[in-house]
């Protein structure tokens, strides 16, 4: 009896595995892209997340009530804090750009990729979604995408018990999109994280994880604008 | 003779450690930050340490620490609540003891990096350390160097300096936690805070002999710097008077050896490339500002001046 749960148990785990679509493996950034000084590109960045708490593995509904629960004061805390001149970082890489002598501008509404029909192909390093008609629209012939999905704080748990100390925590990816076929010119994906110097639990202001914050950030504008600096 | 040897070793690597430890439980027992005093006119008596021996560690990071997420099913069987509850309290000591294990194996490994400058680093005593101090300072009124347990009148400034070597060994950085207060009521101190300083850039090609060099003089004098900055800091963070202005935080980035680094803090000053800052903690820092050329050379920032208070 066993032995068949067990057996029914991986058909299921391989079959859902196997519907899952592979993640996008980084593209470093076509240095023809960089030096081609007759081509339009425009930067633009997706709406910015709320500031807040994750805890990946409290997964059980009682497992997500405990950790909230412990992590109050730590939540209420980090949700206090502000994005700071993050909302700028289209404009600084626009100013990296220029000052390497290409032709970029600054796409000033947020960019709601969701709404983009989706986008197949065989080949792979192709966007996902079908950003081709932004061509016309922004009048640009590639589009940097700045898509920051999650600020903030991060613990890991199993179940009810944390695994970890939270992490102050930047999520996201950039990437460039060739608005004539589609294909990825760059895609750099972005998992930063980082841990309170000395002890974390320090409420009510948390001291030691807003700097890791702050410090998140600057790193997390840094992995988007050096790749078009060098 | 060998046995002795790393005997005495272990015995100094674990008083490290605990002095390592020190700092953060110094902050931990609160900042204070009381009515000028102005230590420089009124001179004073710095005590050492009741422990002789400098802590000195390796720079650790810890943003690679800790378990993944991940479900975990707890063998209940027909114990019910009582069983699930007992399970879940068996499953986080054994996580809490895992975090701790991890924590004490990326400290021994950051460790490492001071090996070949242990026999320097263990004959060296918070005396002699702290023992030149009052003529390096050079104020005008006077300072002394007092042992643990000796008594002295007027100011007593007792310092908890620890050492850290960065992985590529390219800075020291210290943790100096101060506590002031009058010899006549040592229960009311008038500042409790740390100063950490973070030493400008080695950028010899061999840092190992760099260091070791003419038995360690440049890890002693480079030592003595940093700790003589960071009275000379702590006597104008006690000079200073409350500012009225309102506080502006921004993040800063520095050189931490070879590595960027920012911290989030209010500045104090900037001077000779380095400033000096508040952080988030309310601790005192000073640091080698990230520059992206190397400013032109000055004589007023070399030598001892390379790190101006």
């Amino acid at each position: 009896m066993k032995s068949l749960f067990a057996a029914v148990a991986m058909t299921v785990s391989v079959l859902l595995t196997g519907c899952a679509s592979a993640p996008q493996t980084p593209v470093s950034l076509k240095s023809d892209v960089l030096s081609a000084k007759t081509t339009k590109v425009g930067v633009a960045m997706t709406a910015l997340p709320k500031v807040d708490t994750q805890f990946p593995g409290a997964d059980c509904l009682l497992c997500l009530a405990a950790a909230s629960l412990t992590n109050q004061s730590l939540t209420a805390h980090v949700q206090t804090l502000k994005h700071e001149d993050l909302a700028q970082l289209k404009a600084d890489l626009v100013k990296v750009m220029r000052d390497k002598g290409m032709d970029a501008t600054v796409i000033d509404e947020p960019l709601d990729v969701s709404k983009l029909p989706s986008f197949s192909s065989k080949e792979p390093n192709f966007a996902r979604q079908d950003f081709t008609s932004l061509k016309a629209k922004y009048g640009v012939d590639r589009l940097v995408v700045i898509q920051i999905t999650a600020l903030g704080a991060r613990r890991n748990y199993a179940s009810y018990i944390p695994t970890e100390d939270p992490k102050a925590v930047f999520m996201g990816s950039g990437y460039m999109v060739n608005l004539a076929n589609n294909a990825l010119d760059w895609y750099q994906p972005i998992d930063l994280r980082k841990s309170a110097d000395q002890k974390w639990d320090e409420p009510p202001k948390f001291p030691g994880l807003t700097n890791a914050y702050y410090q998140v950030l600057e790193m997390g504008k840094d992995a988007v604008t050096k790749p078009f600096t060098q | 003779m060998l046995m002795r040897g790393c005997m005495m070793r272990q015995a100094l690597c674990l008083a490290a450690g605990m002095l390592a430890s020190m700092a953060a439980a110094a902050a931990d027992a609160g900042i204070v930050e009381g009515a000028p005093v102005p230590l420089a006119e009124s001179g004073f008596a710095l005590r050492l340490p009741a422990n002789d021996a400098v802590a000195y560690r390796g720079l650790v990071n810890y943003d690679k620490a800790g378990g993944r997420a991940g479900a975990f099913l707890y063998p209940v069987g027909t114990a019910g609540l009582a069983g699930l509850l007992v399970g879940i309290a068996t499953h986080g000591a054994i996580v809490e003891a895992g975090k701790n294990s991890e924590k004490t194996r990326l400290q021994a490994e950051a460790d490492n990096v001071l090996v070949p400058f242990r026999p320097v680093l263990d004959g060296m005593t918070h005396r002699s350390l702290m023992g030149q101090s009052p003529q390096r300072l050079g104020v005008p009124a006077k300072v002394r160097v007092i042992d643990a347990n000796e008594s002295a009148d007027g100011w007593i400034v007792e310092s908890l300096p620890a050492f850290s070597m960065t992985q590529d060994r390219g800075a020291l950085v210290l943790e100096n936690a101060v506590l002031v207060y009058a010899a006549s009521d040592p229960t009311n101190p008038r500042y409790r805070n740390v100063v950490k300083v973070v030493s400008n850039l080695h950028d010899d090609a061999d840092l190992e002999a760099h260091w070791r060099s003419d038995e360690g003089k440049r890890l002693k004098e480079e030592s003595a710097r940093l700790f003589d900055h960071s009275i000379r800091l702590l006597m104008q963070a006690l000079e200073a008077r409350p500012s009225e202005q309102t506080p502006v935080e921004k993040t800063f980035r520095y050189t931490e050896g070879k590595e960027q680094r920012m911290e989030r803090a209010q500045l104090v000053r900037e001077n000779c490339g380095r400033a000096v800052i508040k952080t988030l903690r309310g601790w005192l820092m000073s640091v080698p500002l990230r520059q992206s050329a190397p400013p032109p050379p000055s004589q007023e920032c070399t030598g001892d001046a390379a790190y101006p208070a």
